[in-house]
């Protein structure tokens, strides 16, 4: 059954980007900063992921968890050492994409040298898969989805019952407000990084694992991971990214079935139309 | 030497890009990140019209910037009810939507990947009769450009930019400053496409996608928002550094990933301590 | 305040072109060459952006070649030497990495990769009269200027030897996996001839896949719907490939997996596919592992694994510019006509190579399995 296949695989994708999308929606709503260097935490944490799995044999969780620390810091050391430079001296929004711009250039360079251009696999095997009659499915696909499933949960928890997760709904909805009556920013941007981070790290231990990146997987899927965010839309961060990543995976994997050249294509147009006809989002 | 003027042709067509791209984002205020794909629009239609027409190359270039500035509105129509960020991210996925085109289904030569066998005249055959044409007509569209932003329609657009229910208030149309801005951004990327496609000798998709459209905001950002000075100083200083960089004997498995780096720390540096880049005079804060 | 600040902001700028420029002006100049100067080659590889990996993996293959070449003698008692410039691999950064190093570094001839780069090198190849010898593909590319030389072997030569496999594995549905691009072209005609001139009644259809994506699943499902009774993959020789190769087996497709050229053993594609690699057949450059075995030697103890079949071909080209060198002298033109020349010259994969009228190698080409995909093991199999 060709369509069954399709949506398996529809959600699977929309795996990978929910993470992704999530972390890059918290950073961009509560703070206004368009963080292309997101995607070089992710490959960040794929390549730690790689080198303690893979080179050194490192098992699985602890590689993953080292894996996934390693992005957080990395995504607050560069909050830290770059952007709050730069916007203390008075830099706006534009100054800080092109430093984060920056930021992942370097990166980049540094993972060619240490891989030669060979694409990184965190894994030897072949994956598990369970045949449901003729369709495929990866039991890979299934630990991701639900892992997703336990993140959202624990980030809804997050937003709603702890102080600071309200503290970030109260810059989602209105930054100069929340300020005014005491939310203390500094403190609440650090939580941010470093959640969303962390995030981002979950998201690339998962590509190390499945497709295996290179240096510049980071920005290719930064920007696939933006269109999910644009479909949700932002208002409501959970629920949003879930839906647009949802939506884009299963309409990546149905253009690669009916129209595999024009992919990027439909992808994008379809964006457009949803920004014009409902610039919210489907869930804005 | 023609590999100084090379550089010296790609630079004017970067400074024709930027003071372009600088006319939207810094004067006008509507962040443009796809204008990669006018770009392609432009060195398409002049490659096609010389090599399957045989349209005269200066003929095709001057077509080609109505194209571009043709395209250019038609795309804007529908993105002008957008704000900011959504309207960022809709020139990006015009950019994308515009590469699968060229791609797919963009005209190539036979067997090649792309457009290549120009007709040139002689003014653009030689690298540095090359040059010194498209040396020309860089300074007639900088001068073109300054005359615009130093004019009445300049104070307009700064006024779109920043305060547009002032611009209301006094009976002008903000909308229509915009397309028009917007148009004249497209003919002048058109036409610095269509002096690509020539210095080049060979066009094809892949560079016009969105790593070219992030290349143009660097440009702009470096040199300066607002400024037109500074849409020159940063294609200029970016190139050279560039090029530069290819002259520091380094290890040849080095080579590559040293340059991009440093290329990196130098755009960090600028913006900690340049923020406004090098002579720009506004700040894009969204 | 205002003044100062900007007078200041004026001479921060001139500091700063300055410093950038300086390195540039103060380059090396090479002076005309000397007694026991070398004779050098340029190389305008990509070595930066999504491209890279060809050229931080073929690279050594060349400095190899240099330094075995040297170590025997060098070329008439001088040295061989490279030269390398980064191409990023699109056609903006191959010019001007050429014109680096021919008009500053005067070098007579170069090495060079990837269809888009060599199209915008050759107008500079006829201005500067240097030749461009690079393993590009498109058949029509290297005819079109007397100056631009390809080595490799085609899909034309390779469709052959797999589609007379598929004739004694009574083959009847064929599913092809090609880049978007001209190239994918080359590939369905090389196919659909070869099923035409053999009667072999083959049903087939493709699909194209573009560079740079991760997930080819949506595709891959299209061919299971086809069910083909063999898959091929073909192109650039890119990670992509192998990911399809690893993805369709994931899908749970135990098709046989055929590939056009020799791809395979590129350690890149390799890690992509992981185990699905095995038993893929694949025709390719011939690449005999007990003739090329000093090369792959020095090879493995540089970078830990075995060279793909592209690094033999570039091996080769070392070598061959050397020929034209010592036939010819160090010229523009000695070196030119030196390639044109090129006879029965012995490939390091075995075999032996000529070059055509039309400036491409004829090459030996031989069908394999791949047995192990660590290592990597292949075996020669009569089609």
């Amino acid at each position: 059954m060709n369509t069954l296949q399709v949506l398996v695989v529809g959600l699977s994708l929309a795996g990978s980007y929910a993470l992704l999308a999530v972390g890059f929606a918290l950073i961009f709503a509560t703070l206004r900063i368009f963080h292309i260097a997101h995607g070089t935490v992710f490959i960040t944490a794929g390549y730690t992921f790689f080198v303690l799995h893979r080179v050194h044999a490192m098992g699985l969780i602890p590689s993953g968890v080292l894996a996934v620390a390693v992005a957080a810091l990395l995504g607050l050391a560069i909050d830290k050492a770059v952007y709050l430079p730069v916007l203390r001296r008075g830099g706006g929004m534009f100054g800080v994409f092109i430093a984060s711009l920056g930021v992942s250039l370097v990166f980049e360079a540094g993972f060619l040298v240490y891989t030669k251009g060979v694409v990184s696999v965190a894994r030897t095997d072949m994956l598990d898969i369970l045949m449901v009659g003729p369709v495929a499915v990866r039991a890979l696909d299934l630990a991701v989805l639900s892992i997703v499933a336990v993140v959202y949960g624990l980030l809804y928890l997050w937003l709603h019952r702890t102080w600071v997760g309200i503290e970030v709904r109260g810059l989602t909805d209105n930054a100069p407000l929340a300020a005014v009556v005491g939310v203390n920013v500094d403190r609440t941007r650090t939580h941010i990084f470093l959640l969303a981070s962390a995030l981002a790290g979950i998201a690339g231990v998962f590509s190390a694992y499945d497709m295996g990146i290179s240096p510049e997987t980071g920005t290719r899927t930064l920007f696939v991971a933006v269109v999910a965010v644009i479909l949700g839309g932002m208002r409501n961060l959970l629920l949003g990214t879930m839906v647009g990543s949802l939506a884009l995976g299963i309409l990546t994997a149905y253009a690669g079935f009916f129209f595999p050249e024009w992919v990027t294509f439909s992808v994008f147009i379809t964006m457009i139309l949803l920004i014009l006809v409902r610039p919210q989002g489907l869930f804005g | 030497m023609d590999y100084l003027l090379y550089i010296g042709a790609l630079m004017c067509i970067w400074i024709i890009v930027s003071v372009a791209v600088n006319l939207v984002i810094g004067y006008t205020g509507m962040m443009a990140m796809g204008h990669a794909a006018y770009l392609g629009i432009g060195a398409y239609t002049a490659a096609s019209l010389n090599i399957f027409f045989g349209v005269d190359y200066f003929s095709a270039m001057v077509i080609a910037a109505l194209c571009s500035a043709v395209v250019a509105v038609l795309t804007l129509l529908p993105l002008l009810r957008l704000q900011g960020f959504y309207f960022a991210l809709a020139t990006l996925g015009l950019n994308f939507v515009f590469f699968d085109l060229f791609h797919n289904l963009a005209p190539r030569v036979e067997a090649s990947e792309g457009l290549y066998g120009l007709k040139l005249p002689a003014a653009l055959a030689s690298a540095d009769a090359r040059f010194a044409t498209t040396l020309l007509i860089t300074v007639a569209c900088i001068l073109i450009a300054r005359h615009l932003v130093g004019s009445p329609f300049g104070r307009l657009l700064r006024a779109t930019r920043d305060r547009p229910e002032a611009v209301d208030a006094v009976g002008k149309n903000p909308t229509a400053c915009q397309i028009v801005i917007w148009g004249v951004s497209g003919a002048l990327t058109g036409l610095a496409g269509a002096l690509y496609a020539a210095t080049l000798s060979y066009i094809d998709a892949s560079l016009f996608t969105s790593t070219a459209s992030i290349a143009m905001l660097v440009f702009v950002g470096v040199g300066g928002l607002a400024s037109i000075a500074g849409s020159i100083l940063g294609p200029v200083l970016l190139i050279a550094f560039t090029e530069a960089l290819r002259f520091i004997g380094l290890s040849s498995q080095f080579i590559g990933p040293v340059q991009q780096a440093l290329y990196g720390v130098l755009l960090i540096v600028l913006m900690i301590f340049r923020r406004q880049g090098l002579v720009g005079k506004h700040d894009f804060r969204e | 305040m205002a003044m100062r600040s900007s007078r200041a902001r004026r001479l921060f700028v001139a500091l700063a072109a300055f410093v950038v420029l300086l390195p540039a002006l103060w380059g090396p100049r090479d002076a005309a060459a000397q007694t026991g100067e070398p004779y050098k080659i340029g190389v305008t590889y990509p070595l930066s952006g999504p491209q890279a990996a060809w050229g931080l993996l073929l690279l050594p293959a060349a400095e190899i070649a240099v330094q075995q070449i040297n170590a025997a003698g060098g070329v008439g008692g001088r040295p061989l030497a490279l030269v390398v410039e980064d191409s990023k691999g699109n056609p903006e950064g191959g010019v001007s990495a050429m014109r680096k190093v021919v008009e500053v570094d005067h070098v007579a001839t170069i090495l060079s990769l990837f269809t888009n780069v060599v199209s915008a090198q050759i107008p500079v190849a006829d201005q500067l009269k240097v030749s461009v010898v690079s393993t590009v593909e498109s058949p029509g590319l290297v005819s079109r200027s007397q100056w631009t030389f390809a080595h490799g072997s085609f899909i034309s030569q390779t469709v052959p030897l797999v589609a007379a496999h598929w004739k004694r594995q009574g083959v009847k549905r064929v599913f092809a996996f090609l880049p978007n691009g001209p190239i994918a072209q080359f590939a369905t005609e090389a196919v659909k001839g070869e099923i035409e001139k053999n009667k072999l009644g083959i049903e087939y259809d493709q699909a194209l896949f573009k560079l740079g994506d991760s997930d080819f699943r949506g595709l891959i499902t299209r061919a299971k719907s086809f069910k083909p009774d063999a898959i091929l993959i073909y192109g650039y020789g890119s990670p992509e490939e192998g990911l399809i190769m690893k993805q369709i087996r994931e899908l749970g497709m135990n098709t046989q997996i055929y590939a056009g050229c020799g791809c395979i053993t590129s350690k890149s594609y390799r890690e992509a596919a992981g185990k699905a690699a095995e038993g893929v057949i694949f025709g390719s450059f011939k690449y005999d592992v007990v003739a090329a075995k000093k090369f792959v030697d020095a090879y493995r103890a540089k970078l830990g694994f075995d060279p793909d079949y592209a690094c033999l071909e570039v091996y080769d080209i070392i070598h061959m510019m050397a020929q034209a060198i010592k036939a010819n002298g160090y010229s523009g033109d000695g070196i030119r006509r030196g390639l044109t020349e090129i006879k029965d010259f012995h490939s390091i994969g075995g075999g032996v190579v000529t070059m055509g009228a039309n400036r491409q190698t004829v090459v030996p080409v031989a069908l394999y399995v791949l047995k192990d995909a660590v290592k990597p093991t292949f075996v020669e199999i009569t089609p």
